[in-house]
């Protein structure tokens, strides 16, 4: 929990009644402002205006009050007074209304005295926000079990603890007309790319919406090309992710009320990475790696590939498996490709069934549901047993990647190489996979091509892609991520 | 955010691999035809002599950094001839696409989608290539340096899978009245038919070595490539049974025996399918950007343009053995034209400056 307090003093020119009336009149008489009026022994009245809700009361009762009664016992209070008396943070003075309502909607208490020229505005804001637990989407055996939290400063220190260097940065930018929702852009100063940190600033200037709620949706809104089915930032909940991506010369952007961090820019070949392939020797987590590579061509290419071969190319199929899967399909009424979409639509269904309800009875559903539809989806002749097996196959696959949103990414990808197997075989599906690197090779991640270190290559930077190479060699940040440095200037952390 | 994009070494040598023509495939029977077992020499003797060609033609870039090669033709020979230069070649490109994706979808055709139209086959791939064209410059480049080396994998993966069935003693030169100087030198051009495409891609050489470099070793790895198919198709098939298969390099792919798989060449076609999306995105490429430079247009409207037109000549040929044919009368009009053009233009501009400087 944050808590912050003190004080912003404004000119005052009418009654506290008049001034009270008129910031009410800002709220249009919401029922969570609330006002207290008092009177200082010297007969001073006065009255504080704040939420209820977004404000620590304890603030209010044990520091604002016993302060005004303290100081109001023999002079009247007023502005010059409250200046120099209130030493624990620094005061503002303003005359503009706007900053009132700004400051009152930030959890912030205005106080109105009577025969006085000057408002003072406490900081005493308290949100309601939970503590930092362990993140949910981005599981890992042996990495950090804290994820971050609906707090903007929270997440900011979590993150500071993690690196704890002079050339960390922090700034802060507001997005959404409506929500006012704060954006905070972190980066390393000496190892970012300045021409991406402006274009990042730039894109959050030029954000022109009502309302931004989460990071997931400042993503999209600072993407390159929304058009594209890839994500082309990383979204992530952890804070030693991030600090790794800030250390290796990214520019991190975490918003206020998300627990998740945009980490930008973002390649392709991140997809395969994960925070426990760093805490394991580097043979387990190239090994694991690969494993998820496989994974990733299965989750895509295994539907296509088993339509072209089964509708036009049966005779690649060895002789033994053929006539095992013709035994199989000969009760089955629909085309392999109807087969094959029906079982996907009902996966799609039990996946997004098994998100929605309770989280102890979506997995007995989901457990449930897949095996008694699909026994009797087998038994009734809708299916063959292969497609169910390859359907299944294809699901576990595709929710191999570490990143969430690329799942998305691949579940989609794989009806259009099926669509393209089902019209045109063998050659569709071909033509399909080039469509797929046309559009991979064409994206871009603030100006980053989204295939890099591959296409354009960078050898120096293949030690962490598909095989992790030992510590010692991962010494270096990617060169297309940091600044360039000058001879003799870089220095690579030693470990090991 | 848009960075310019200025070639690597690497990246130069893709592209000038993925310029030798899907014909490629068909090469050993047709180098076999005039030059029998001696036609690796033929295509080692060509390759050297398409170095010393592309050297010279490098020379440009040199003198005009960081102009294309339109701005160069009408800078030497003036507006008009310039422009008919440029059509001229670019036309070139679009014809040897058209033929080459004919070539391509009678071998699908042959081998995997037995009763669908060549119209379809070749439809569905300038579609995709319209898209990829359509993406700019900087996709085409990273698309065969992704491409290209898992291409050259699976062809060194093939090589070996079946060099034990080779009979390498069948390779020795001879000397026979059966040889053909003039048309095997002419065929063994072949593989280099669109090398010149790397001219369209002279604004994004930065360092002027990269692209000795590259070409250098492009044209290396070309001469690998069909030094590889010839010399396999020799050693499986032999001198004389080779004049009569049509495919060789998908015939030796036969051999290969998978405990996994039957008919491994059918997986083999799909490597040359990829092949030829790489090829013919080069080629379509540079046919597209040439008449729009000429013709001062948007680009986007002469890929339209520049597929239409592929698909309508890639339906022309009868058959096959038609394709087969007017891409060779294609390889001889380059030879003329292309080979000697460039030097001509060198030539013309070397005058020129001599003149200039007195």
């Amino acid at each position: 929990m944050t808590l912050a307090f003190g004080v912003v003093c404004l000119k005052q020119t009418k009654s506290i009644d008049e001034q009270m009336k008129e910031i009410f009149n800002q709220f249009g008489n919401t029922q969570d402002l609330s006002s207290r009026s008092f009177e200082t022994l010297t007969g001073q009245k006065g009255a504080l205006i704040y939420f209820n809700n977004i404000t620590d009361p304890k603030e209010i009762n044990e520091v604002i009050f016993p302060w005004i009664d303290e100081q109001g016992k023999e002079k009247q209070l007023n502005s010059q007074r409250i200046q120099e008396t209130f030493l624990i943070r620094d005061v503002q003075i303003t005359e503009d209304i706007q900053i009132i309502v700004d400051n009152l909607l930030q959890g912030h208490v205005v106080l109105l005295l009577e025969r006085d020229s000057a408002y003072c505005i406490f900081q005493a804001e308290k949100f309601p926000f939970r503590n930092p637990e362990q993140p949910t989407v981005e599981t890992t055996v042996k990495g950090t079990k804290e994820g971050y939290v609906e707090s903007l400063s929270v997440n900011i220190g979590l993150l500071r603890r993690y690196v704890q260097d002079k050339n960390f940065r922090v700034e802060h930018m507001e997005v959404g007309a409506l929500t006012k929702t704060k954006v905070a852009i972190v980066y390393l100063e000496h190892i970012h790319l300045p021409e991406v940190l402006e274009e990042v600033k730039q894109r959050l200037k030029e954000i022109e919406t009502d309302s931004i709620l989460s990071s997931s949706e400042l993503k999209q809104w600072l993407e390159d090309n929304e058009w594209s089915i890839f994500p082309l930032s990383r979204i992530t909940e952890r804070p030693d992710s991030t600090a790794q991506s800030i250390n290796d010369g990214k520019i991190a952007i975490l918003t206020q009320n998300s627990p998740f961090a945009i980490l930008i820019p973002f390649t392709f070949f991140e997809t395969i990475q994960n925070m426990d392939d760093y805490y394991e020797k580097w043979y387990v987590s190239s090994m694991i790696r690969l494993v998820r590579v496989f994974a990733f061509f299965i989750s895509i290419f295994l539907p296509g590939l088993y339509i072209a071969l089964i509708h036009y190319n049966p005779g690649l199929i060895p002789s033994d498996l053929l006539v095992s899967i013709a035994q199989s399909r000969t009760q089955v009424p629909f085309p392999v490709i109807w087969e094959l979409l029906l079982m996907e639509l009902t996966i799609e269904i039990f996946r997004e069934a098994g998100i929605r309800l309770p989280k102890p009875l979506g997995q007995t559903v989901g457990i449930v549901g897949g095996i008694v539809i699909g026994e009797s989806a087998v038994q009734a002749n809708l299916v063959s047993p292969i497609t169910l097996i390859v359907v299944a196959i294809t699901t576990m696959a595709s929710f191999s990647s570490p990143q969430y949103s690329m799942a998305y990414s691949f579940r989609l990808l794989r009806f259009l190489l099926v669509a393209a197997a089902g019209f045109l075989g063998l050659y569709g599906f071909v033509l399909g996979t080039m469509v797929l690197t046309v559009h991979l090779a064409s994206q871009k991640s603030f100006g980053i091509p989204y295939l890099t270190p591959f296409a354009p290559t960078s050898y120096r930077n293949w030690i962490d892609q598909f095989l992790l190479f030992p510590l010692r060699w991962r010494t270096v940040k990617p060169s297309y991520l940091s600044r360039k440095k000058s001879k003799g200037d870089w220095k690579p952390l030693k470990r090991g | 955010m848009q960075r310019s994009l200025s070639l690597s070494t690497t990246q130069i040598t893709w592209i000038i691999v993925a310029s030798a023509p899907v014909g490629i495939n068909t090469l050993p029977r047709m180098i076999n035809e005039q030059t029998e077992q001696t036609g690796w020499l033929f295509l080692v003797a060509t390759a050297l002599i398409i170095y010393l060609y592309m050297r010279l033609i490098i020379i440009l870039p040199e003198r005009y950094p960081g102009l294309s090669i339109f701005e160069i033709t009408t800078h030497i020979l003036g507006k008009w001839a310039g422009s008919l230069f440029i059509l001229f070649l670019s036309l070139m490109m679009i014809v040897g696409t058209s033929l080459s994706l004919r070539l391509l979808a009678d071998g699908i055709i042959n081998y995997m989608l037995f009763h669908t139209p060549a119209m379809v086959i070749i439809l569905f791939m300038l579609f995709v290539l319209f898209y990829t064209l359509t993406r700019g410059t900087e996709t085409i480049v990273y698309i065969n340096e992704i491409l290209q080396p898992i291409i050259l994998l699976t062809m060194t993966m093939i090589m070996f899978l079946v060099i034990n069935k080779a009979r390498f003693e069948e390779l020795t030169p001879i000397i026979s009245e059966q040889i053909n100087v003039i048309q095997g030198s002419a065929v063994s051009f072949y593989p280099f038919l669109f090398i010149f495409v790397v001219v369209y891609f002279f604004p994004y050489v930065r360092n002027h070595s990269s692209l000795k470099k590259g070409i250098f070793l492009g044209i290396s790895l070309i001469l690998w490539i069909s030094l590889t198919l010839f010399i396999l198709s020799v050693t499986l098939f032999g001198t004389v049974e080779l004049n009569y298969i049509e495919y060789p390099s998908i015939e030796f792919a036969r051999l290969i025996q998978f405990p996994m798989l039957e008919r491994f060449h059918i997986f083999y076609l799909i490597y040359w399918i990829i092949y030829a999306f790489t090829v013919h995105t080069v080629t379509l490429y540079a046919g597209s950007t040439g008449i729009s430079y000429v013709s001062k247009k948007k680009n986007m409207v002469w890929i339209a343009v520049a597929c239409t037109i592929t698909f309508l000549i890639s339906l022309y040929p009868d058959n096959i053995e038609k394709a087969r044919e007017y891409a060779m009368y294609l390889n001889y009009v380059n030879l003329c034209f292309v080979f000697f053009a460039f030097p001509l233009l060198l030539l013309i501009d070397t005058i020129k400056r001599k003149v200039n400087s007195q």
